[in-house]
């Protein structure tokens, strides 16, 4: 990859990576120091990198500093403001009721995504917020395509169980 | 659902398949679901977890975030310039020391302090070797220079008078007073 390849992935996949690495590590700080860290890191390693995979390559590094920083310390929640949630969702949303609807849900998913292990976490959010293919998922973190099917499987049994207990959903 | 039953296991696989987007439910299944109450619970409630999670806000990274890497990534891009750089500063290092030698020599000859008959013979192969070095480092001051321009070209770096901060003077009491004084 050359530098205007380097230029073209990196504006292309640095908002995924930030916003899988701020999902997983709940901390914006440390989520914009781990998206840095992933981009330069494909910079210094761009002659070995093809552009049909950076975005893999990114989201992998990415993925493997976040899972470091989470082994070091204690997850430190960070979250958004009930009001910043709905807002962000008011143009999915239908009406007042679906609104509220919508913003509950939402707080009710992210509690329920930190009670995961950040080994399905990472599986959920890869698969079910950033639609990736499962060959990638997989390569990205590290484990077979049927290993991985049967981690987000049991993910999502767990978050829907969640979801019941907290009442979110009927 | 009974977790002990062939058919709401074969649901359940089934429900996970269409979530996953590589199969529809099949026929059997949607007849299981059309009697047994838990499994049609599960697919529903896994569906709204679904939609929920797609649902979530992605955090765009901020722009001074981005800024940070390109200045990070053009830094590290200066690092293969910077033995030519060297071998610049090199050049004119040797340069300077060559002139620097040159006139002493011519000193020390005027002087008399130099032997007259070495004196020709170094004179001349010092003045060559002045003009090898200088030559030399003309050229890689050249490259340097093109290399510099080209990084600004391509927005890898910035100009440096972009950096030099321009501070107008502010007036000076003093200097105000001593004015005044110097009128009177």
């Amino acid at each position: 990859m050359d530098v205007a390849g380097f230029e073209r992935a990196a504006r292309e996949h640095k908002d995924r990576v930030h916003a899988y690495a701020f999902q997983l590590l709940r901390d914006r700080a440390e989520a914009q120091d781990v998206s840095q860290e992933a981009l330069v890191r494909l910079w210094q390693n761009r002659e070995r990198v093809d552009a049909l995979t950076a975005r893999a390559w990114l989201v992998r590094t990415a993925h493997n500093l976040c899972i470091d920083r989470i082994r070091r310390r204690r997850v430190r929640s960070e979250v958004a403001d009930g009001d910043e949630v709905v807002a962000l969702l008011g143009s999915k949303a239908a009406g007042p009721d679906g609104l509220a609807a919508a913003g509950e849900a939402c707080q009710g998913i992210r509690r329920a995504l930190d009670e995961l292990s950040e080994r399905d976490r990472a599986v959920v959010l890869l698969r079910e917020v950033h639609g990736l293919p499962y060959d990638e998922i997989a390569a990205i973190v590290g484990v077979p395509l049927g290993t991985l099917k049967a981690r987000l499987h049991r993910a999502r049994e767990r978050l829907r169980g969640l979801l019941v207990e907290a009442g979110v959903t009927p | 659902m009974d977790a002990g039953s062939g058919a709401c296991a074969r649901a359940r696989a089934s429900i996970h398949a269409w979530l996953d987007g590589e199969a529809s439910v099949p026929t059997s299944v949607e007849e299981h679901l059309a009697s047994c109450v838990s499994c049609r619970a599960l697919r529903d409630e896994l569906g709204i977890v679904q939609r929920a999670l797609r649902s979530l806000p992605h955090e765009p990274m901020p722009a001074a975030a981005l800024d940070e890497v390109w200045r990070r990534t053009s830094r590290a891009s200066e690092r293969p310039a910077s033995p030519q750089r060297r071998a610049g500063l090199d050049w004119r290092v040797l340069a300077a020391a060559a002139v620097l030698a040159l006139a002493l020599l011519g000193g020390l000859r005027e002087r008399g302090l130099a032997p007259a008959a070495a004196d020709e013979e170094e004179l001349a192969r010092a003045a060559a070797e002045a003009r090898l070095v200088l030559s030399l480092s003309a050229g890689a001051i050249r490259r340097t220079e093109r290399a510099a321009v080209h990084q600004v070209l391509l927005g890898q770096v910035g100009p440096a008078l972009e950096r030099v901060p321009i501070d107008f003077p502010s007036e000076d009491p003093r200097r105000r007073r001593g004015d005044r004084g110097d009128h009177v």
